[in-house]
């Protein structure tokens, strides 16, 4: 009877651990096991980006900090309106033009966005904005191509979009005769 | 007289056959709890042996989870965006400066393809579309014949793309026209001018100079 109690005993504690601890923690054991393999895949791929990292940071660091600077000038952060017209005025002053009529067209406007800009690298989205200036002087051709030829190759990217070159009504008092040059420019910065 | 006396020593009853029945059960209740100890047994030592790993697993799942958190400790947003942003504008200067055009050039060419009995005075330059700039322009020449001359020399040069003269008016001051063209953008194009022209065009920042430029037009030749 005793043996029967005990066996009985003896089974029924064998099924308790089986089903009430051992099943329920061994399918806890896989989900940790899985959850591990995720960590592990997590760290694999972050031990990457960060040798990535380094070796970016190492380039970066090898980068000539004028440069960089002249890059940033190149496409600014902002389209910073104000100083690009005082720094046009300031540049077409030295062939004593004097802008007028200066117009700056909004950052977010269609007209000056959609035709511009162009798809970025990353994710195809564009990396940067345009704005167009507009702006009328008057001089003769002469002053008018040295100004432009400055223009061109100043380090903030300044493109032509459109000029209209005609006779001034009045003339300078020199010989040479004077235009007006109506003048539409792009300029870009970065989003 | 029968004797009492055995004369053998083999017990009388060792080959009367031995009744199995309550030897039987009792072996199999043996034999049960044999088996209930067993399962007893063995479920012990797997609840021990899953107990002890699952102890290992979790404490691989978080030393792993506290490297990872490590690792993201040592990832650096400032750097990557600084970087990012880098890149960014390196690619965005590359494009840009691809489509840059250099207008100067185009008044050196007229100025070089313009013959003398011609005068503009006039000069629309539409380059919204820098694949396709539009040119239009007014004038007057001495004679037809200049105009002609004008414009074969405009067809030879090989910038000015379908040069059209149109509104040809006989004047006191010589025959007006208008004229309109397309210019081949590709010789306007400052990246391949500067290619070809590295340093005059293109000069890099003196070796001495440490400090950056601050204004964009602060001098000329700064690409």
């Amino acid at each position: 009877m005793i043996k029967l109690i005990f066996s009985t005993l003896g089974f029924a504690i064998a099924g308790v651990l089986l089903f009430t601890y051992i099943e329920p923690t061994y399918a806890q054991i896989n989900v940790t096991k899985a959850q591990v393999a995720q960590y592990q895949g997590a760290l694999d791929k972050a031990g990457q980006l960060q040798q990535l990292q380094q070796s970016l940071v190492q380039k970066y660091n090898s980068f000539n900090p004028n440069d960089l600077n002249r890059l940033q000038l190149m496409i600014p952060d902002s389209a910073d309106n104000i100083s690009l017209i005082l720094e046009l005025d300031s540049l077409a002053s030295r062939y004593g033009l004097a802008l007028t009529n200066v117009d700056v067209s909004s950052p977010g406007a269609p007209a000056a966005q959609t035709p511009s800009q162009i798809q970025g690298a990353v994710g195809g989205a564009s990396t940067y904005s345009v704005i167009t200036l507009h702006f009328t002087t008057f001089g003769t051709y002469d002053t008018y191509r040295s100004f432009m030829h400055d223009l061109e190759q100043s380090l903030r990217l300044v493109d032509l979009t459109n000029l209209s070159l005609a006779p001034a009504q009045i003339k300078s008092s020199g010989s040479a005769n004077t235009y007006n040059f109506d003048t539409s420019v792009k300029t870009y910065w970065l989003k | 007289m029968e004797s009492n006396i055995q004369s053998s020593f083999i017990p009388q009853d060792a080959g009367k056959p031995v009744s199995l029945r309550r030897g039987g059960s009792s072996g199999l209740a043996d034999l049960t709890l044999m088996l209930a100890i067993l399962a007893f047994a063995a479920s012990a030592a797997l609840s021990g042996g899953v107990f002890i790993y699952n102890q290992y697993e979790t404490a691989t799942a978080s030393s792993a989870l506290s490297q990872l958190q490590q690792k993201e400790k040592e990832f650096q947003p400032q750097i990557i965006t600084q970087l990012r942003r880098l890149d960014n504008r390196m690619q965005a200067a590359q494009v840009i400066l691809a489509s840059h055009i250099a207008p100067s050039v185009f008044f050196d060419i007229l100025n070089q393809i313009t013959a003398k009995t011609i005068t503009y005075s006039s000069l629309t330059f539409d380059a919204s579309n820098p694949k396709q700039i539009k040119l239009e322009l007014d004038g007057s020449g001495q004679s037809v014949n200049s105009i002609a001359f004008q414009s074969n020399l405009l067809e030879k040069s090989g910038v000015f793309q379908t040069p059209i003269f149109s509104n040809l008016d006989h004047q006191t001051d010589g025959v007006h026209f208008h004229l309109s063209a397309f210019i081949d953008s590709s010789t306007l194009s400052f990246e391949k001018l500067t290619a070809s022209q590295p340093v005059s065009v293109a000069p890099v920042a003196p070796a001495s100079s440490s400090t950056a430029p601050t204004s964009p037009f602060g001098s000329p030749n700064t690409h």
